[in-house]
């Protein structure tokens, strides 16, 4: 689990900074895609819900620091959401398009509850989507369409972000 | 047997554990950075992580740099085949020629303005913005160490118009973050230029959509016309006073409201934003 989380560490800081550095200096995007989310989803899933939310955790700092939100925000989501896909690990095929969007999308969908949970509580500085405002739709159509994507890409790289494969394919 | 129950138990639920521990400390750290604490987690954060963005902002600067040094290059060669082949052909130096006059004009442009301010300026680049679609943070590549602190007014220059940016809500070490005034969090208290009615400006959270000022008496709606300039009121010195902020391109008149709400166009167009100058309004007023 140790060198799983570690090279998913490296991998996520890579994701954060590509997407505070790079992504979200191109004018054409209306939205960033939340690429460090996918990373968290495909190693929840094929791990455990202990790798899914310590990986969420840690990303979810990375992105805190480099955002405007409160520090903790992103920690939380990224977490909750790592531990759900941990506890379904191995229960689907990722091979394919369909399963690795569908993913992606309710993995959106989660994190916009999530905030949305997290605005009634801390009211200060916590901003929740808005299910009629652009940016949740493009979010998740961008997540939606990045998922398969970041799934192969990732997949090749397998051995680095896969402890224990436990039949999972 | 107890104590392997009690093994058998901490194993099966060891990853739930896991998760309240790091849920706890989410919201530990929420709480802080929402209330304020004396350690800003967020601030070291951020200069160690905004450091690393800077590198990577340099490195794919560097790579844009260089393809377009070469793709220059490219058409410096077909330039330089174009004059030999006609010598005497003046226009492609005419158009040179005026564009480093343009480029010259630019750069004198933004070095005037530098000086033109009467405020102490730390001029900036922009170098990242936010990877939360909620947030609308700005990064620069200037920081503590150059003088920065957290509140700064920020403002820029579109042509031959100040106007007003944000404020700075982050200070790393050698970067910094801005929040624009279109955030959604961004309150600054401004006045109409010509009827000095007061008012509050608050953005939408996205760049293409207008600012709304609110808390202007209903009694202005006939003082008021399209076009109208909004400048900072400079109440509790957080803003200079008079830096303009927008154009009146909506008025809106609620019966059941006590006010009237105005939507206002920025005078930035933050889509081209690419310098600003943070205003050191302390030091300032110390001088």
């Amino acid at each position: 689990m140790g060198k799983t989380i570690i090279w998913t560490s490296i991998t996520v800081l890579f994701f954060a900074l590509i997407e505070a550095a790079i992504l979200s200096n191109l004018e054409f995007l209306p939205v960033v895609p939340d690429l460090v989310l996918l990373v968290v989803l495909y190693v929840s899933f094929m791990n455990s819900s202990t790798t899914g939310s310590t990986v969420g955790f840690i990303s979810g700092i990375f992105l805190d620091f480099l955002s405007a939100s409160p520090i903790g925000l992103n920690a939380f989501t990224k977490t909750v959401t790592g531990f759900i896909f941990g506890k379904l690990s191995g229960s689907f095929n990722l091979h394919g398009v369909v399963i690795p969007a569908f993913m992606g999308g309710v993995a959106t969908i989660i994190k916009a509850l999530l905030t949305w949970a997290l605005s009634f509580i801390f009211k200060s500085g916590i901003i929740p989507y808005s299910v009629t405002g652009q940016t949740f739709w493009f979010e998740l159509i961008a997540n939606t369409i990045c998922a398969p994507i970041i799934f192969v890409i990732l997949g090749i790289f397998k051995n680095f972000f896969v402890a224990d494969r436990r039949g999972i394919e | 047997m107890m104590a392997r129950k009690q093994r058998f138990l901490f194993a099966r639920y060891f990853d739930i554990l896991i998760l309240t521990i790091y849920v706890l400390v989410s919201c530990v750290m929420l709480a802080f950075s929402s209330g304020g604490f004396a350690v800003d987690f967020n601030n070291i954060g951020f200069s160690l992580m905004s450091g690393l963005q800077r590198g990577v902002y340099s490195v794919s600067s560097f790579f844009t740099g260089t393809v377009a040094a070469i793709q220059e290059l490219s058409n410096l060669k077909e330039k330089y085949q174009n004059l030999e082949l006609r010598l005497s052909d003046y226009e492609l130096l005419q158009r040179t020629n005026a564009d480093i006059r343009v480029e010259n004009e630019h750069l004198k442009e933004l070095l005037g303005f530098s000086d033109q301010l009467t405020t102490k300026n730390i001029p900036a680049e922009i170098i990242g913005h936010d990877p939360n679609n909620l947030y609308s943070g700005i990064t620069i590549n200037r920081g503590a160490k150059h003088g920065i602190r957290k509140n700064m007014p920020v403002i820029s220059f579109l042509g031959s118009n100040t106007g007003l940016v944000g404020k700075i809500v982050k200070v790393g070490r050698s970067t910094s973050l801005i929040m624009p005034v279109y955030d959604y969090q961004c309150y600054v208290a401004v006045r109409l230029e010509k009827s000095r009615y007061d008012g509050m400006i608050n953005g939408q959270g996205n760049s293409d959509l207008p600012l709304v000022m609110k808390y202007v008496k209903k009694r202005a709606r006939e003082e008021i016309e399209i076009g109208d300039k909004i400048v900072t009121a400079g109440e509790n010195n957080n803003y200079p006073k008079n830096i303009p902020v927008g154009f009146v391109s909506a008025v809106n008149a609620l019966d059941y409201e006590t006010s009237l709400e105005l939507e206002i166009e920025p005078v930035i167009d933050f889509s081209r934003l690419e310098n600003v100058f943070v205003l050191d309004m302390q030091n300032d007023s110390e001088d």
